[in-house]
């Protein structure tokens, strides 16, 4: 596992996005791969920093784990069906310690098949984190005071296709 | 990011150069203003520099093609990267469009 964390501004955002990109490609994540973290991270981080933190600045930390997910488990015998569907996923917890915020919460597939003038402006960075990622699921954790909360995201991605 | 713009007949290109996100997006939006100000109606966006785009991006761009149209105008878009087309697909844009490979077909009638 790997922990990276900045402050929620643009400049500190880019620095930890391009440390987790390399983390990714130095266990070998694809340029797909990399292409989809990068949009994930954008995404997500950009909503931390827009709406949980929008009185100011506060801190984020991602921590990492890339692991082999067996696809095809047997339930029986608890072996896999093959060796061959074998994939390697990074997997990322994004904590944040602003109010409670759920950005998969309302995010309603967004109509793809309307035309120029009636599709909305907007409403497509949870879409996309979704087409990209495998899973992708938000929990809130709650301290008692004078402990601050948090929101978690976590978010598994396919390190190669 | 960077913005070049060029006229080719009646089209105006603006080629965008680097990362379209929630960071530069901003950028875009103003350039794309004034071309509205100056009365364009038909605009190409070159994105063959293009590395990256978010959904601040798209949002952007479909504001643009938004007021386009309104003036009977239409954007059309041009060498797209591989990783912008698969944002562009995963977004329904790649139906909303024309893409082209290259300038001269983009800003042919």
């Amino acid at each position: 596992m790997a922990r990276f964390q900045c402050m929620a501004a643009a400049d500190d955002i880019r620095r930890m996005e391009k440390e987790i990109l390399s983390h990714a490609a130095d266990h070998g994540a694809n340029d797909i791969a990399l292409s989809h973290i990068r949009l994930a991270l954008e995404e997500l981080l950009t909503n931390i920093r827009l709406y949980a933190y929008r009185e100011g600045p506060g801190r984020i930390v991602v921590n990492t784990g890339i692991n082999s997910l067996r696809e095809g488990v047997s339930p029986e015998s608890g072996r896999a069906v093959s060796d061959n569907t074998d994939k390697c996923f990074l997997h990322l917890e994004i904590i944040d310690w602003g109010p409670a915020f759920n950005p998969l919460e309302d995010s309603a597939m967004p109509d793809l098949e309307s035309g120029i003038d009636e599709r909305p402006v907007g409403g497509l960075g949870v879409h996309l984190v979704r087409q990209v990622a495998a899973s992708v699921t938000y929990a809130r954790i709650n301290r008692p005071p004078p402990l601050k909360g948090n929101n978690r995201l976590y978010v598994s991605i396919a390190l190669s296709r | 990011m960077k913005i070049i713009q060029s006229q080719h007949g009646d089209f105006t290109v603006l080629a965008l150069a680097g990362e379209l996100d929630a960071v530069t997006s901003p950028a875009f939006e103003s350039e794309a203003d004034k071309l509205l100000e100056s009365g364009a109606r038909f605009v190409v966006l070159d994105l063959s520099e293009l590395t990256f785009v978010s959904s601040a991006g798209l949002r952007g761009m479909l504001a643009l093609a938004k007021q386009l149209r309104a003036i009977q105008g239409e954007l059309r878009f041009v060498g797209l990267q591989q990783n912008v087309m698969e944002v562009f697909t995963l977004a329904g844009f790649h139906r909303l469009f024309p893409t082209f490979s290259d300038i001269a077909g983009a800003t042919a009638s």
